[in-house]
Order: structure tokens, then C-alpha cells, then sequence
């Protein structure tokens, strides 16, 4: 082995920002903006409602706002847990429970929660989870069916010591054998450490009813394998060039309108005001995103920009189908 | 809400935003990847500020929280979330250079990427941040012990793959800070 000093010089030789040195001003405006954007949000409202604030400041606050706002929803979509600590055994014995909505029992190191009605109150759950002494908030979403069983957003890291690798949600029948959602006797189930010491917030991915919208967060791209569009491309596309292409294909076609930063950094906001503009035929398509199980979502602007917003540069760069 | 809230909150983030803003720069692709995981940190900090620790132990516990949101992060499908319109510029000059652009840097880069994370990220804050072992146990959460163990066997691995490509020297390309031993 290299020494741990050689080691550790290597390690230092790939890091972007020196080691032991700051990056950025707390002075600088766009640390000034980001420290009145994160103060602005009342915690309480945030935490109790991690989801639907999304929808509920981009509804209530004017243009002015939203510039920073776009910043606040991207943050509130993302979910969360919290503190680092954990993970050192001794909850004392554990037990099970049972309701009409769902099941937890004991495996090992692990409860294994089945959710038994996926339409429950997430109350229930949390009562449930409660119970065994875990404060884990669980809200179950409609999603594309590539993302069923999974989490959509959650936790990891600090709460799940185990890892990765462990499947920390699924579809599975009783036997713990994994199945889809169509058959009968299949759960979306939910694997939580025994010795989670902070709280979880989990959204799990249900399947969609025919035509139900997918929850906004769990956005899937519809242009790649498995997607409702997969092996059509519709990036840098016009949008009279790409629709009756969707529209042969039996789907439905909605909008999402791109605001792009000055000089086109990569990345985009959404402006609520304008998604209600007329959208026009030479408008340009930079991706399509599952919208409900008939329907997908074309994310456009209206002039053509040197590089796609949407991946910083071509999408052959980021998605390799 | 209490004025006291917003004031202690401001106070720690003007101590610790350079720190974990170099800390998603330093593990982040892209910048909009990076300042992305910046907002989200303190985001949930501000709305734990009940569970902040005083002192430099905030800074150990925002590392924590910055892995958890980084984790959610690797973990979406694509990279392309709704971002900020806001550009962060001195975010975007971080990324510039990159500082795997040289040939065998690149080689080292790419084995340090295939590492398991948990390697990966108890050597980088060794290297990176600059935490020692007791540091280091509290922002991941782990007993002094386990760090020591751990970091044994990252440093094993890593030398390990290195070995097989090939690669023996330590590279000089970059100014080394004084450093700290662990």
C-alpha cells in the first residue's frame, strides 16, 4: 500500500476549491439573496407541508419574487433529513404493528413497513411508525411507472448506515418476493433502520390511475428507454415539428415554458405567470417529461438558444440511451 | 417567529457558507449541481435550527446534512432539475478548470469516482475539508473508532485500484496546503 500521506496527497490533488479553503463570500450578493430566500420561508409551514409549498409560493408571490422564488422551489421539491448523528443501536426490543392502512414488522436491523392502502391519510403512517418509536413521514405520489415502488425523494446517507446497495423501498408480495403493481397481492414497501435517530421524510412512488397527473417531483424524462416517447428525440426540435410526431403516438402534449438566465449558464427556472402563453409552432422543444400516464410535457422557449438549458450543452452529454 | 431565529441562523451561515459552499464545489459536477446543494442545506438547516449545534460543531453538522442532500441529488435520474434562474457566476468560475485535466490526474480522478461513496467521502474530508478523526465521526455520525477503521480501509482500497492502473506517484501538479495529520 502508498503510504496514507501519499494517499491522501492524491486526494488533495483532485479537489476543485483548494483544501481548507472557503469558496465564496457570505457578503456577496448571491449569498446575501440565498440568506434572505432560505429566511423568508416560515420553518414551521415548511416542514409540516414539504410538498405542496412548491405549488403554494409559486401561486402567491408576484414576478419580483419569483426570481427567487424559482430558487426556494427547486429547494422545497428536494426532501430531507436531517442531522447527521445516528446509528447507535439500543431503541430497546422492538414491536410490530398493524392497521387497515399498514403493516411494520421487524427484520433483523430493519422494520419493513407494507403499505397496505396506498389513498390512506399519511397520517396513519406516521401514527404507525410513531408507534415504533421512528418519526418517519411517508407521502405516497402518483408516478411514472418506471418509478413506482421507489423513492422519489428521501433519505440517505446518514439515516440508512447499510448503504446503498440495500433496496430501501420496493414492490413486494408477502413473501418479500418482488413483483409489479398490476398483481394482486403486491405492496409498495418500505425498509426503515431500527436505529434511525432523526426524522425521515419519504415519498414513495404509487402507480398513476389512467390519466392522473405524476406528482411534479418525480419528473421522468419521456425520451429515454422505457419513457412513453423512448427512441424519438425532441430536443432542439421545433415545437410544430414535434407534436403531431407525440400526438401519432396516442399521447397528449402540455407545456412547461423555460425562463433562461441571462448568457444561458445551463439550468432553467419556471415562472408560473407565463406557463399560460400561447405557446408557437417555431418554439423550441429541449425535452419531454412524463406528465400523466396519456400525456407528456414538453419543456420549451420561445427563441433557440446556443446550447440546450436543459442539460448545459447537448443531451448527448448527460443522457447516454 | 422570534427575532432570535433568523439572527442566529444568519450568524452561522456567514461563518460556514464558504466552507460548505467549497465542500459542494468540491463534489458536484456541475455548479448548478453545487450551488443547488448549497441552497439545500441551509434550507433544512433553517428549518432545524432547533437541532444545530453551537459553536464549530455546525459546521460538522451542516458537512452531515450536506451529504444527505448531496446523496438525493446523485440519486435522481437525470442531472437536469427546475434550477435557479439566478446564476451563481463565482459558482460557475470554480468550475473554469477543472483539476483533473491532466492526464494521469484524470486516471487518479476516475479510480478516486469509483471508489464506494463512503470511501470516497471520508477521504475527501480528510484531503478536502481538512477534519480530523474526531471531526470526522461527528459530521458522519460514526464512533472515532469506526472513522479510524474506515479511513484504514479507504486509503487501503484507493491505494489498491491505483496500484492495479498503474499508478505510482503522487502527483505534484497542485499546491498542496500545510497539512494536518490524522
Amino acid at each position: 500500500m502508498k503510504n496514507t500521506d501519499e494517499i491522501d496527497a492524491m486526494t488533495r490533488a483532485l479537489a476543485r476549491v483548494r483544501p481548507g479553503q472557503p469558496a465564496g463570500d457570505p457578503s456577496d450578493p448571491e449569498a446575501r439573496r440565498l440568506l434572505a430566500l432560505i429566511t423568508a420561508e416560515e420553518p414551521a409551514t415548511a416542514v409540516g407541508e414539504p410538498y405542496r409549498a412548491r405549488h403554494h409560493r409559486a401561486r402567491h408571490h408576484g414576478p419580483r419574487r419569483l426570481v427567487l422564488g424559482l430558487a426556494a422551489a427547486a429547494v422545497l421539491a428536494t426532501v430531507i433529513v436531517v442531522g447527521p448523528g445516528l446509528l447507535e443501536n439500543g431503541r430497546g426490543a422492538a414491536t410490530s404493528y398493524a392497521s387497515s392502512e399498514i403493516e411494520i414488522r421487524r427484520e433483523g436491523d430493519e422494520y419493513v413497513a407494507l403499505i397496505k392502502d396506498p389513498y390512506a391519510d399519511h397520517q396513519k403512517y406516521r401514527e404507525a411508525f410513531k408507534a415504533l418509536g421512528l418519526d418517519v413521514e411517508v407521502r405516497i405520489v402518483p408516478v411514472a411507472p418506471r418509478k413506482v415502488g421507489q423513492e422519489v425523494t428521501g433519505v440517505q446517507g446518514g439515516v440508512r448506515e447499510s448503504g446503498e446497495r440495500t433496496s430501501p423501498s420496493g414492490m413486494e408480495d408477502r413473501d418479500g418476493k418482488s413483483c409489479t403493481a398490476r398483481q394482486k397481492g403486491c405492496y409498495l414497501v418500505l425498509r426503515i433502520p431500527v436505529d434511525l435517530t432523526g426524522k425521515a421524510y419519504l415519498r414513495l412512488g404509487r402507480q398513476a390511475g389512467p390519466g392522473e397527473a405524476y406528482d411534479e417531483d418525480g419528473e421522468m424524462t419521456a425520451t429515454t428507454e422505457g419513457g412513453s416517447l423512448a427512441g424519438y428525440r425532441v430536443d432542439e426540435r421545433t415545437v410544430g415539428e414535434v407534436v403531431p410526431e407525440i400526438e401519432k403516438r396516442g399521447l397528449k402534449v402540455t407545456y412547461l415554458i423555460m425562463t433562461v438566465g441571462p448568457g444561458n449558464p445551463g439550468g432553467f427556472g419556471v415562472d408560473p405567470n407565463r406557463q399560460s402563453a400561447p405557446v408557437g409552432k417555431d418554439w423550441i422543444v429541449w425535452e419531454a417529461e412524463e406528465a400523466a400516464s396519456d400525456t407528456v410535457r414538453l419543456l420549451v422557449t420561445d427563441k433557440r438558444y446556443d446550447r440546450n438549458p436543459v442539460y448545459g450543452g447537448p443531451r448527448d452529454d448527460v443522457i447516454t440511451d | 417567529m422570534d427575532n432570535a431565529r433568523p439572527a442566529r441562523f444568519e450568524a452561522v451561515y456567514r461563518e460556514t457558507y464558504g466552507q460548505i459552499r467549497a465542500y459542494a464545489a468540491r463534489r458536484c459536477d456541475s455548479p448548478q449541481d453545487a450551488a443547488d446543494v448549497v441552497a439545500e442545506t441551509f434550507t433544512v438547516a433553517w428549518r432545524r435550527m432547533d437541532e444545530l449545534p453551537p459553536g464549530e460543531e455546525a459546521t460538522l453538522w451542516l458537512y452531515g446534512v450536506a451529504r444527505n442532500v448531496l446523496a438525493n441529488h446523485h440519486r435522481s435520474e437525470a442531472r437536469r432539475q427546475a434550477r435557479s434562474v439566478e446564476l451563481d457566476a463565482g459558482m460557475a468560475d470554480l468550475y473554469a478548470d477543472s483539476p483533473d485535466s491532466g492526464g494521469e490526474l484524470k486516471a487518479i480522478a476516475q479510480i478516486f469516482r469509483a471508489l464506494p461513496d463512503d470511501d470516497r467521502e471520508l477521504l475527501s474530508l480528510v484531503a478536502w475539508e481538512c477534519l480530523d478523526r474526531r471531526e470526522i465521526a461527528t459530521a458522519m455520525g460514526l464512533s472515532r473508532n469506526a472513522v479510524r477503521v474506515r479511513l484504514h480501509r479507504a486509503r487501503r482500497r484507493f491505494s489498491r485500484a491505483l496500484t492495479e492502473a498503474g499508478i505510482r506517484s503522487t502527483p505534484k501538479s497542485r499546491p498542496v496546503p500545510a497539512e494536518r495529520s490524522l
